[in-house]
């Protein structure tokens, strides 16, 4: 059986009394790609910094390929690691000799260093850039040059520490998908480290969630967001509505909940709950459909009439929220070929399957 | 006033005019502080960057020291150099004392903190991730420091100006170490000394625009490195 690539056990990371990382178990396959994300203080950070082999563990063990790290091999396993931070961190030489940087320390001759790191930077579209120095690139091309680098060492396993964050929208949109083709070419496995959950979601099937230090959700992405297993997650995912009320009775598999009264509402649910507990119910926003007050949603959806207070525009869908029933709900719409179709103060009834409701127990919301 | 006027007119006179003391003064005067702001430059430098790369035991103290070692006055460290250098001290036999040799331990002894102590200054300052960076594409320690100090260059240039300056305005290590013998050890600052003593005031204010003009000099050309456009960091 092939080892992971990345492994931690047992691992915990403390400075002094406080415990900045805790986390019994995490494994990463070779090729394999995942989203992480976290607020701020969560250990992300110290989580890249242990994956690149740049700082111990107070307990426990990193393993890289089977491989347990400490400081005598360290060295020699981040020669398999690239990791490109926030900022490009790019040296005061010129391009090129930044993109060969990582193959000269590695004791590759120059002449073929810098043939390589010209390949590189012509995959990443900056060839021309090749003798510049980086104070006169822009931020785009900046990113790309710490790209190009990152992947000119052709590392099994890359860290993205948030490498667009300070990029602007255009050009973010444009590397992104630009990346994920370069990994998937090289089949690199790659941990891309957000706050942003639509880039987290658009990067990898798979999502762990860092919270305090602890991976609180680790999994695919689309069952993490449909399901999630706490009110904590649901709210990191950014999941739109969380709808608190008391459960009636779970009937055919389904949870029927009062969320205010003479208001009921469908949703799914997994293992045992107690009929009369506090529960939450979450409902992505694109999972609702809004129908003018007159219209008649299919037989077994659940159903809010409301009026329409905000209409978000959003480039291709609009973000519609709702005063209903003394609840705020929130709904995504994509785009008609006539244009927007909601208005502020209109009578709407927003409707959902009770499949894409999901019961959040007492025990999970704080 | 006039003291000063005659000075400049003297100072033309002695510089142009081709005296030949003069120049041997200050080819001395130059030669003595450019090998020893060398060798604190060569000293100074690694001990700068070792202190901002590594954490010891007594490290804050070490920090303390350099930046005290800033402070040395000039007369302390001619006198525990004199000590040194004396026939019958530890390094007696040489007989480096009252030679230009003298005057270069002398002044690089005061130099040497100076450069140090803004070397570690200029590598703390650097952002930390440029050495997580290095450490991330496979730099070795001496690789990593290479780097480093290849980003921290500006503040470095002004750390070798800083220790320049501190040796060519010196005269009481000089003096104490050097002797100011004519021919021999003479410099421009103890010239001006010397000549102040004779009451030969239009003199010493010629050697002081002398030395002004070195010192703005060295400090001009070196300070041209820094407005390299290269050498900027993004």
């Amino acid at each position: 059986m092939t080892p992971p690539i990345l492994e931690f056990q047992n691992v915990q990371v403390r400075v002094e009394s406080r415990i900045l990382l805790d986390i019994p178990s995490f494994r990463l396959d070779a090729g394999e790609h995942l989203s992480l994300i976290g607020p701020n203080g969560s250990g992300k950070t110290t989580f890249l910094h242990l994956a690149a082999c740049l700082r111990c563990t107070t307990f426990g063990h990193v393993a890289f390929r089977g491989q347990v790290v400490t400081t005598r091999n360290a060295a020699s396993l981040r020669c398999h690691v690239a990791i490109v931070f926030q900022d490009p961190l790019l040296f005061s030489v010129n391009v090129l000799h930044n993109v060969a940087a990582g193959l000269r320390f590695q004791g590759i001759n120059r002449a073929e260093a810098h043939h390589r790191a010209l390949e590189f930077l012509t995959l990443f579209g900056v060839a021309h850039l090749a003798n510049r120095r980086p104070h006169g690139l822009s931020g785009g091309e900046a990113a790309r040059v710490a790209l190009a680098r990152a992947f000119a060492t052709d590392p099994d396993l890359m860290l993205l520490d948030e490498p667009f964050s300070a990029l602007d929208a255009e050009t973010r949109s444009a590397l992104l998908p630009e990346l994920r083709e370069r990994l998937m070419d090289r089949g690199a496995a790659a941990i891309l480290v957000t706050h942003d959950s639509s880039e987290a979601f658009f990067f990898a099937p798979r999502l762990a969630l860092l919270d305090a230090g602890r991976v609180i959700a680790d999994g695919d992405i689309h069952g993490l967001a449909m399901h999630p297993p706490t009110r904590r997650i649901a709210e990191l995912l950014g999941v739109e509505n969380v709808i608190s009320g008391r459960l009636k009775a779970c009937v055919n598999g389904l949870a029927i909940v009062e969320i205010a009264p003479g208001l009921s509402l469908h949703a799914t649910y997994n293992g045992a709950l107690v009929p009369g507990t506090e529960v939450e119910i979450t409902v992505p926003a694109a999972m609702m459909h809004l129908l003018q007050a007159t219209g008649s949603p299919p037989d077994g959806w659940n159903v809010i009439s409301g009026l329409v207070t905000w209409v978000a525009r959003q480039p291709g869908w609009d973000l519609i929220t709702l005063r209903a029933a003394g609840l705020t709900i929130r709904v995504r719409q994509l785009w008609t070929a006539t244009g927007t179709q909601w208005q502020e103060g209109d009578v709407v009834v927003a409707s959902f399957p009770p499949e894409s409701a999901w019961i959040i127990p007492e025990s999970a919301i704080r | 006033m006039s003291d000063l006027a005659s000075g400049l007119g003297e100072a033309w006179r002695l510089l142009f005019g081709m005296d030949p003391e003069v120049w041997s003064i200050v080819a001395l005067s130059l030669r003595v502080s450019l090998v020893a702001t060398g060798i604190a430059l060569l000293l100074g430098v690694p001990v700068g960057a070792i202190l901002a790369m590594t954490r010891f035991p007594g490290h804050a103290l070490a920090v303390g020291g350099i930046y005290a070692g800033m402070g040395l006055p000039p007369i302390v460290a001619g006198l525990i150099v004199s000590v040194l250098l004396f026939r019958n001290g530890p390094f007696g036999a040489l007989g480096l004392l009252y030679s230009p040799a003298a005057m270069v331990i002398a002044q690089a002894f005061i130099a040497t903190p100076v450069v140090a102590a803004l070397s570690f200054s200029a590598m703390h300052a650097l952002d930390p991730r440029y050495r997580l960076q290095l450490a991330a594409l496979g730099a070795s320690r001496l690789q990593t420091a290479w780097w480093l100090l290849r980003e921290a260059r500006l503040p470095l240039i002004a750390a070798v100006v800083a220790g320049f300056g501190a040796v060519i305005s010196e005269v009481g290590a000089a003096m104490m170490v050097g002797g100011n013998i004519r021919g021999e050890t003479r410099v421009l600052t103890t010239a001006t000394v010397l000549e102040v003593s004779r009451g030969h005031f239009d003199v010493a204010f010629a050697l002081s625009f002398v030395l002004l003009f070195i010192t703005y000099l060295v400090t001009f050309l070196l300070s041209l490195l820094q407005r390299q456009p290269h050498l900027a960091r993004r």
